[in-house]
């Protein structure tokens, strides 16, 4: 008896075939991308990336450069994105010049006129305008092997074609919020706060521009008898871009200041408040600045 | 008949990993993210280091910027940021870009003379 088995035995080869090879081209030998962009960096490498963008606008003060560069990262809100990853490097007790950097350029970016979309505005070859990486993104996917004619170790090429010209954002005029470092800030309010779920002794210091708005990045000197600090705003950006706290010592007197020059608030000190039932605990202050 | 039933599921081995690579390698090649700087394109190397040479002229720290150099590759920072030089030029940057470069490349070169000669 001859059985008819039919051709149902190739797509079985078939399908088994297929297998191997998605196995073998997903798993065993993947992909490896070369010529990649910032955006597809690892989470913490991304991190650090921002961080040298920050420390760079620092240094250089060039904040289209910065906003070209942060776009390459492609964070869906990179204020957002800086001030989160300030916030997180001062509790972690990392940098705190690195956190007062990402905090800089966040406010910077914030206060920018809504950025070209990059490729918008840009021009190529613009002599004036540094360096600024082309925005081309896509990255050039190379199967590793010497079959395909690259040798381990050489660089693989583009295969788009040459290396680009490098599409250069025009940066707008430097929009530089900053207050100027010296220029002066007054009291606005200082005032002992007796609040039972505050943390006791906790001064906090609010400083404001002119027009009443939080600054971050502002040095705040303040010194005791026997002792001086600084600590700087803008490292709480979800309680406020002006905000700074610092804990007092209970039957300490303290003097605050902003910045180099400006009023001196003197006479801090964490107060005794009473509760309802008469007993005491140790109260916090508020100081409040104002640019003038 | 039989021989020739298993050349055809051979065949159709071959064929279906074939197109599975094809599948794997170039149309569905996988998501790229978590990358690692040493694959960033070359334009966007030189513009980290720029970004390190930048800030290093202000700070003037070689610690720092040796530092936050190989966390980009694992290779001597002297020859980073002269293959920066190399891609500035390439494409074009400003002189004051590749100036701020080679004072970089310069501080490397004096701290650590050798350090553009290893592989």
């Amino acid at each position: 008896m001859r059985e008819n088995r039919g051709y149902w035995f190739m797509l079985t080869g078939l399908v088994i075939g297929l297998g191997l090879g998605l196995f073998y081209g997903w798993v065993i030998s993947p992909v490896e991308y070369t010529d990649t962009a910032p955006s597809s960096l690892l989470p913490e490498i991304k991190d650090q990336y921002r961080s040298m963008i920050a420390l760079a606008f620092q240094a250089d003060g060039n904040i289209g450069r910065a906003q070209v560069r942060m776009a390459l990262i492609k964070d869906a809100d990179p204020v957002r994105a800086l001030a989160n990853q300030s916030e997180q490097v001062v509790a972690e007790g990392g940098s705190v010049a690195e956190g007062v950097a990402l905090q800089k350029l966040a406010l910077a970016l914030r206060e920018m006129v809504p950025a070209a979309t990059p490729g918008a505005g840009a021009t190529l070859g613009n002599p004036t305008v540094p360096a600024a990486p082309s925005l081309d993104t896509t990255p050039v996917a190379t199967q590793e092997s010497t079959e395909e004619g690259v040798s381990p170790g050489e660089t693989p090429t583009d295969e788009t074609g040459p290396a680009p010209s490098v599409p250069t954002f025009t940066p707008r005029a430097t929009s530089n919020a900053l207050p100027t470092i010296g220029a002066p800030f007054g009291k606005q309010e200082s005032a002992p706060v007796c609040n039972p779920a505050q943390l006791p002794g906790l001064l906090v210091v609010e400083v404001m521009d002119s027009g009443g708005n939080p600054l971050p990045g502002m040095k705040l000197s303040i010194t005791w008898d026997g002792g001086s600090s600084s600590f700087f705003t803008g490292l709480f950006p979800r309680v406020s871009l002006g905000y700074a706290d610092f804990t007092m010592q209970p039957g300490k007197n303290y003097s605050l200041r902003v910045g180099e020059s400006g009023d001196v608030v003197n006479d801090i000190a964490a107060p005794e408040c009473k509760n309802t039932d008469s007993s005491t605990y140790t109260g916090g202050w508020k100081v409040t600045f104002i640019q003038k | 008949m039989r021989t020739l039933r298993y050349i055809l599921f051979l065949f159709s081995i071959l064929a279906g990993l074939t197109v599975g690579l094809y599948y794997a390698w170039q149309i569905n090649p996988g998501v790229y993210t978590n990358t690692t700087p040493d694959r960033l394109r070359a334009d966007y190397k030189a513009d980290y280091c720029l970004m390190v040479a930048e800030i290093y002229q202000k700070d003037q720290s070689v610690t720092l910027a040796t530092s936050r150099l190989v966390i980009l590759e694992n290779t001597s920072p002297l020859r980073l940021v002269q293959q920066a030089i190399v891609t500035a030029q390439e494409l074009q940057y400003n002189a004051f870009d590749v100036q701020t470069l080679g004072q970089l490349a310069q501080a490397l070169m004096a701290s650590n003379p050798d350090g553009g000669t290893q592989p």
